[in-house]
């Protein structure tokens, strides 16, 4: 009896040491730690509708204190000044949202379209006329500024409404499998102010997840730089421009990581830009209200809730909160379909802009994200994406058909957080593989490798998408 | 051979001991329902109540009636405070049509409702809906719904909030709430509009309450598939996560924490009235129902069944307790933060301080009851 009992306890002695030991030699070959997208101190493991709104697992009780009050100012909703919440007024006159979670939702990506497929306050519009002004930037309509606002507080007209058409487009892979893309047409009617410039450009925006700006702002630039091949000197087909633009706090232009284009500098400066343009709330960098000249002056009776609105304490708060957002772990990726759809997706050439890893810089603050190996799957470059994506117009150094990369990490998690699979700046793609059939210009001869693979292997590397 | 019947006898056990988990599991998550439908229902009639004494105000304007529709104001929070505990794991009252929005909202953008005091001006802003009859000639409830939605979900013109502004006014004062005067309904510029929003407002809240409570009546569609016996695993998943996050990021955090280090004294939830440390209160009072599977209702009844003090105890008796006292202390500690709450983050910032921490150590041990039954719960820093 007792022998038999030993035996048995020896053979799965046996089974548990030649399961570990596959493990590791599966390990070896592969990157063993993929499933952390934001290096080991900022990947959480959590995968609920929560999932991109958790902290850094490091924090100290004091930084957990400033990422609840960084949250709160990100969460709750602005008000119209005076209130009785007067750190939270200031609201307006004109805005797109009253909370940044409005668009960011649950610190993800906005929903572009609402059930009657109309835009949302998630998709924004920013307006520029021909020509650069004295930093190099877009110059502003003269009326309707960079950024149309389609809401007012109560004692100011919106500058008007904004609606989309779409075209349905439709397409066949070699296999015959047929596919339908819709391009959108957006048009802007009931306008307060008169007329717009003739010569205008728009571009639509989506709002993108927040969760990993602090590890992308924690890149080198050096890092970012190594990847550009503005003239394609080794000639594969992919440029890689860095974009600069114009650093408010240091006065001068350097390299561009945020926005669908690049044109924002860092996580501070985006967010002050976004409480201006977004939600008219001012702030240390952006001081003045975000009215045209004309507006200005039709508004200069409305109360402000405060000079700046947003105080330099609250602003740290919310800058701390949006650095400190974890990013979620990869799910499945050690299924055999996953993996087989991240060696298409290397072998397709998607690998060249969408990069798969980086690390940060041992200098990083907050101190987490320093020395961090991540996975974001973008070089945080400007290429030239085709003419069925281009919005015309010109962002600092990016070109009106050029676009950074965009990080594709947690995008399989959009489903569960923003309950919606839309991509792509303006959200036109409804799905992942809508939005590689999209891909253009420089993208063409990765979109053609995708489109000549079987259905299997589309279907493997939309898996692999799913798995980020 | 011996060894072969205990293994057989202990498998018996295991499994009906299991079984016996089972079923209670499935009763605490039906008397959850049981009480979830009957805090609705209360918070409801208090909301009827409040509404009676704000058209007899209305009908005949008096510093009495003032005094009473506050009175009722004030009556109808504990009810709804305590039905916080079923937020937060998009049931019926935070789902993608969640109502809360439009019950309790916060901060309140009362310059959309009515006049301001501008303290850069020095002087009263006559703003808002009832102030401008040209924009708004009827003060209905679909221009008010209508008002609410038109800049997304966070806008907030109605509910609770709305009403505590329109009965006290702002709290300009460091030492008491607000002070309006019953003649802003008699004699003030606009009082009918003004009365009209207050009936409109009011008349809303009832509405949206009992619609809640709808949502939850025994064989209702949510309720249903909510207390199947199939769903008792994620149901009791969700009613842990839903206390768990009222009590860290919601309580603890953003109602308590953020007010602490802001010190802004109307950075608080029921800012005109100076009632947030019952608000406070009552919250936790929501969260120890659940726990305990015992909810008092308005008239003083009970409903009383499974909580998970008896789930955990079946696991393991000694860890049931240290839990039930975790929960007992966090009530002990919000009540001891003396009110107002607004003086309180200044003044007494050590108490406030004791029942954050407790709170915290309360949604932890709501993660120790998740491990002990088996499930696993992560109770975030922040919710959305």
């Amino acid at each position: 009896m007792l022998h038999k009992f030993l035996n048995i306890i020896s053979i799965l002695t046996v089974f548990l040491l030649t399961t570990l030991a596959c493990r590791n030699m599966q390990s070896d070959t592969e990157d063993a730690e993929e499933e952390y997208s934001g290096g080991t101190a900022a990947t959480v493991f959590i995968k609920s509708a929560d999932a991109l709104g958790q902290p850094l697992s490091g924090l100290t009780h004091e930084e957990i204190r400033q990422f609840q009050i960084g949250n709160s100012l990100n969460r709750n909703n602005w008000v119209a000044a005076p209130a009785s919440a007067s750190a939270r007024d200031g609201l307006g006159p004109l805005f797109n949202a009253t909370a940044c979670a409005s668009c960011h939702v649950r610190d993800g990506k906005g929903n572009p379209f609402n059930s009657a497929d109309q835009p949302t306050q998630s998709l924004l519009f920013r307006l520029s006329v021909p020509g650069k002004n004295e930093h190099g930037g877009p110059v502003a309509d003269p009326v309707y500024g960079t950024q149309f606002a389609h809401q007012s507080i109560l004692d100011a007209r919106p500058e008007g409404n904004v609606s989309v058409t779409f075209e349905e487009i439709s397409g066949t892979y070699p296999d015959g499998t047929p596919y339908s893309l819709r391009k959108p047409a957006f048009l802007f009617s009931d306008l307060n102010y008169g007329d717009m410039h003739p010569e205008l450009m728009v571009s639509p925006r989506l709002a993108p997840p927040m969760a990993g700006m602090g590890l992308l702002e924690a890149l080198d630039d050096e890092t970012i730089l190594a990847k550009a091949d503005p003239d394609d000197a080794d000639n594969d087909g992919i440029s890689g421009r860095p974009n600069y633009v114009w650093d408010v706090r240091k006065q001068k232009k350097v390299l561009g990581k945020f926005g669908w284009k690049a044109n924002e500098p860092t996580v501070e400066q985006q967010t002050a830009g976004a409480f201006s343009g977004d939600m008219g709330i001012t702030s240390a960098i952006f001081p003045e209200e975000n009215l045209s000249p004309v507006q200005a002056k039709l508004m200069a009776h409305i109360p402000n809730g405060g000079t700046p609105e947003l105080d330099d304490q609250g602003l740290e708060d919310v800058v701390f909160y949006i650095k400190t957002l974890a990013t979620p772990a990869r799910r499945n990726w050690q299924e055999k379909e996953v993996k087989q759809g991240k060696m298409l997706f290397i072998k397709a050439g998607c690998e060249s802009c969408h990069t798969s890893k980086m690390t940060t810089s041992a200098n990083a603050e907050p101190r987490y994200l320093a020395n961090q190996v991540i996975r974001p799957y973008s070089d945080l470059l400007l290429h030239d994406m085709g003419e069925g994506l281009a919005d015309h117009r010109p962002d600092f150094e990016a070109t009106g058909r050029e676009w950074r990369t965009a990080p594709l990490w947690s995008m399989g998690l959009q489903r569960t957080v923003s309950k919606h699979t839309h991509y792509l700046h303006d959200g036109r793609a409804r799905n992942a593989e809508e939005a590689v059939l999209w891909h253009g210009g420089e993208a063409e001869k990765a979109k053609q490798s995708f489109m000549q693979m079987n259905k299997t292997e589309r279907e493997a590397l939309l898996k692999f998408l799913d798995s980020l | 051979m011996k060894k072969v019947l205990y293994l057989i006898f202990s498998s018996a056990f295991f499994f009906s001991c299991s079984d016996q988990k089972t079923q209670l599991e499935q009763q605490v998550v039906e008397n959850y329902a049981n009480m979830v439908y009957a805090n609705y229902e209360d918070a409801a009639l208090r909301a009827r109540d409040l509404q009676a004494k704000i058209d007899a105000f209305v009908a005949n304007p008096s510093e009495e009636g003032f005094t009473a529709a506050r009175q009722a104001w004030l009556d109808a929070r504990p009810a709804y405070s305590q039905t916080e505990a079923f937020r937060f794991y998009s049931g019926p009252i935070d789902d993608e049509d969640g109502l809360e929005p439009y019950i309790n909202s916060w901060p309140l953008d009362e310059n959309f409702i009515d006049y301001v005091y501008d303290p850069n001006a020095g002087k009263i802003l006559m703003t808002g809906i009832i102030n401008e009859p040209d924009k708004f000639p009827d003060i209905t409830a679909d221009v008010l719904l209508k008002e609410n939605e038109i800049h997304g979900e966070a806008d907030v013109k109605v509910g609770y909030h709305a009403i505590e502004f329109l009965l006290w006014g702002q709290d300009l004062s460091d030492d008491g709430p607000g002070n309006r005067s019953f003649t802003d309904y008699t004699t003030a510029t606009n009082a009918d509009r003004r009365k009209t929003y207050l009936k409109v407002v009011t008349d809303l809240l009832a509405e949206h309450l009992e619609t809640l409570k709808d949502l939850w009546e025994p064989g209702s569609t949510y309720r249903t598939e909510f207390v199947k016996k199939e769903n008792s695993r994620n149901a009791l998943n969700n009613i842990l996560s839903g206390i768990g996050k009222l009590s860290k990021g919601e309580l603890a955090g953003e109602r308590m924490t953020v007010a602490l280090e802001n010190k802004d004294q109307e950075d608080e939830h029921s800012c005109f009235s100076d009632n947030t440390h019952n608000d406070i209160i009552y919250n936790e009072v929501g969260m120890l129902n659940v726990y305990l599977g015992k909810y008092t209702r308005i008239d003083g009844t009970v409903i009383e069944g499974p909580g998970f003090d008896d789930l955990v105890a079946a696991y393991d008796p000694a860890v049931a307790e240290s839990i039930t006292a975790a929960f007992e202390n966090a009530l002990k500690a919000c009540k001891e933060i003396p009110a107002p709450f607004d003086q309180a983050i200044i003044h007494h910032t050590d108490k406030v301080q004791a029942a954050i921490r407790a709170l915290r150590k309360q949604s932890d041990e709501v993660q120790n009851i998740a491990s002990t039954i088996g499930l696993t719960l992560v109770i975030p820093e922040t919710n959305e």
